[in-house]
């Protein structure tokens, strides 16, 4: 079961092609990653699914059902343009946010207790958002966001301000609402951060979807067969004549393996050379490696 | 359209206004403020002044028999002592100026009395000695053509036209309608200009807070654009009525203050002219509370609540939408602003001028166009336009409306979502016509 589809969906602004016919499945559960430089179209595509906007042509489906009106309790949306009314106090805020989303006064007040309690800032309840510190105004931004108890989280680049004890602290939160049943969606540009976070990712060019996958099934697909031997001793001299070097320091080398070599045979090489092993590992790509080889790649070829 | 959500939307723009100190200060200040004006405005007016003038008077013309009755703050003296002698006396301070009444005849249209003083008469001196020495001279042209005073008033006739309408509606109209029909006219004019311009602002700025502290995206994903425009238009509304409704409340409570601190003050200020008294005499003040209470009210208040909360919404909705349109600094939003003050600034002209004819061409098209209608419509009230033509203003008025909120809601949930630059006309065009 997919707790979104995406199907043939598009939007314009005018002339402009923000999303371009994407179809898309993200399974329940997960989370998931939305990659893409900016204005690639991920907030436009967010901004459907919240249904802040409608698509041109195409259907989402939420949960297997068509959007509509209901589905505003199913979402958590963390936007990134994000802000709060200063003047109004932290609780009557969150609880004006909860009965937004259709929650009785009573639920969304004893939520948002417990919500407090956990975060440690039961007292601030009377605090004006502008008296609190930016990284206390983005605790109760988080609150404003999964208060629902949202089926589905979307956060759109989550830790874009965040100091480090907030991005762990969220972190730790996605992970448990995640273990717990929610999926999420985490739009970002910044690659480093899915790699840690998210289990399916896609990558989105221009208004369209260039490559949908897991994150272990993209790497194995964009693999370039590259080993890396860390070792004492020195190198066998067969290895630069056999086998194509990227590069090497005194005590490690980088190996690029052609199609037909075998890498158990070059770790014999070492082993039947003396030296000691230290390491042995497939060099995988980095997300902003297949990013930047894709995105160049479609580019080159709309250009 | 969730009701619900607008429910709480309008609920927390009223409570969060309402509550504020600034507002709570504005509403109770105001009539005190207004309180404090009244007293000291009749203060000022019911100060007479100090200078008491003696002044001597050299009758050449001996008309007066020696007698000029001492006016307020004026005392005549009639010395013997030729001129020059008077003149080293003033000099001296005995008295403040001589005044020389020259010879006269019947057949002058002019009369020159010269005033000897270093020091030249205030204004409203000048003017009582003037009065005093017209109504002598006027005696003295009576008494020498042979005019009786009593003849003379015989002269005097006063004028009312009557109006007395031809189709039998029953109007109970009287000689003081036009007056009293421009004066609830001015009343009703200046409080509808007052609600849009101000409470106007007051959408546009909300709206512009709301983007500048990036909370839209959040909102937006539980409610509609166009439920959180009209909770926020319809909440700012009750913010509006209420303070108007504490005003109408405490401003006669204020008035009525000011009457007891400064007694009689308010209503009859002094320095007015004899004719002016004399209009003011005149005005029967029975007869404007009937005229007042012979009002077609049934009408006009449903008609002027339709007026008020027609004009509001189209005004307010505009506004939201500029507010939405302006960047990041409010202060450049002057060019998006000025095309939605103009026909309210103008209406303003527009009604004032009606005041004078109320069925005039311009009265009746531009109280047909929504734009104007709120304003100028209020204005006509008051001198029983014909029926029809309140209706299909009416009828207009709504259909501008729902246009504007329409159009405003289209530009609205595009603008609330774009950061940073403020749109110009080219690209609001552009915001409405995206789809959905």
């Amino acid at each position: 079961m997919n707790i979104l589809e995406l199907q043939g969906v598009s939007k314009s602004f005018g002339d402009f092609r923000a999303v371009n016919t994407v179809d898309l499945q993200i399974p329940k559960g997960i989370i998931f990653g939305l990659l893409g430089p900016n204005g690639a179209g991920k907030t436009t595509m967010i901004r459907m699914i919240t249904g802040i906007t409608g698509p041109d042509e195409g259907r989402i489906l939420i949960d297997g059902t068509p959007i509509h009106a209901d589905h505003i309790r199913d979402i958590g949306y963390m936007p990134e343009e994000r802000g709060l009314y200063k003047k109004m106090k932290v609780g009557d805020q969150l609880i004006y946010l909860a009965r937004l989303k259709g929650m009785p006064r009573k639920e969304a007040k004893d939520r948002i207790r417990n919500w407090m309690e956990r975060f440690q800032i039961s007292d601030w309840w009377e605090k004006k958002i502008e008296e609190l510190s930016k990284g206390m105004q983005q605790k109760v931004q988080f609150i404003a966001t999964v208060l629902h108890d949202p089926k589905l989280l979307i956060l759109d680049e989550p830790f874009s301000g965040l100091d480090p004890i907030n991005t762990n602290l969220i972190k730790d939160e996605i992970h448990r609402m995640n273990a717990s049943g929610t999926s999420v969606i985490f739009s970002t540009h910044r690659m480093e951060q899915v790699e840690e976070i998210c289990e399916q990712i896609t990558l989105v060019n221009k208004g369209k979807l260039i490559l949908t996958g897991t994150m272990t099934g993209l790497k194995d697909q964009f693999k370039k067969n590259i080993f890396k031997i860390v070792f004492d001793g020195s190198m066998p001299s067969v290895v630069p004549a056999k086998y194509e070097i990227l590069d090497e320091q005194r005590d490690w080398v980088k190996v690029k393996l052609q199609p037909e070599q075998d890498s158990n045979a070059l770790l014999a090489q070492f082993m039947q050379a003396g030296c000691q092993i230290r390491l042995f590992q497939e060099v995988l790509p980095t997300l902003n490696e297949i990013f930047i080889e894709q995105v160049g790649e479609a580019n080159r070829q709309s250009a | 359209m969730n009701f619900q959500k607008i429910g709480l939307i309008i609920r927390r723009e009223y409570v969060t206004r309402v509550m504020k100190k600034s507002f709570i200060l504005l509403t109770l200040l105001t009539p005190v403020l207004f309180l404090l004006f009244i007293v000291i405005a009749s203060l000022i007016f019911a100060y007479e002044g100090d200078e008491k003038k003696i002044i001597a008077v050299v009758d050449e013309s001996e008309m007066l028999n020696k007698a000029i009755p001492d006016a307020k703050n004026i005392y005549f003296k009639f010395p013997q002592e030729s001129l020059e002698q008077l003149k080293s006396e003033v000099k001296e301070g005995k008295y403040d100026g001589v005044l020389v009444l020259p010879p006269i005849q019947v057949s002058n249209k002019e009369y020159v009395p010269q005033y000897f003083s270093d020091k030249r008469l205030p204004l409203t001196l000048d003017e009582t000695v003037k009065d005093v020495v017209r109504s002598k001279v006027r005696d003295f042209k009576l008494k020498a053509m042979g005019i009786t005073a009593e003849e003379m008033d015989r002269l005097d006739t006063r004028i009312q036209i009557k109006p007395q309408s031809i189709t039998d509606k029953g109007e109970n109209t009287s000689a003081y309608s036009n007056i009293i029909g421009a004066a609830l006219g001015y009343i009703m004019t200046i409080l509808m200009f007052m609600i849009t311009i101000v409470y106007g602002s007051f959408v546009m700025r909300g709206v512009f807070e709301e983007k500048v502290n990036r909370i839209n995206e959040l909102i937006i994903s539980s409610v509609k654009p166009m439920e959180l425009m009209l909770g926020k238009i319809i909440g700012i509304g009750g913010v509006g009525l209420t303070q108007f409704g504490i005003w109408a409340i405490l401003m006669p409570i204020v008035v009525m203050i000011g009457q007891l601190l400064v007694p009689g003050a308010a209503q009859n200020p002094p320095q007015m002219n004899p004719e002016m008294m004399n209009q003011i005499s005149e005005f029967d003040f029975g007869m404007v509370i009937n005229e007042i209470s012979n009002q077609n009210w049934l009408l006009i208040l449903p008609a002027l609540i339709f007026y008020f909360i027609g004009g509001y919404l189209l005004y307010a909705s505009l506004f939201a939408a500029i507010g939405s349109a302006l960047g990041d600094d409010m202060n450049e939003g002057q060019s998006l602003t000025l095309p939605v003050m103009l026909p309210v600034i103008l209406s303003f002209y527009i009604a004032m001028s009606i005041l004078r004819s109320p069925d005039s061409s311009l009265a009746f098209w531009t109280s047909l166009i929504p734009f104007f209608s709120p304003i100028v419509m209020p204005a006509r009230l008051a001198f029983n336009p014909p029926v029809w033509q309140i209706g299909l203003s009416l009828v207009l008025l709504f259909l501008g409306v729902l246009a504007s909120i329409w159009v405003a809601a289209r530009i609205y949930r595009v603008g609330i979502l774009m950061y940073g630059k403020k749109a110009n006309f080219k690209e609001l065009w552009k915001w409405i016509s995206y789809r959905g």
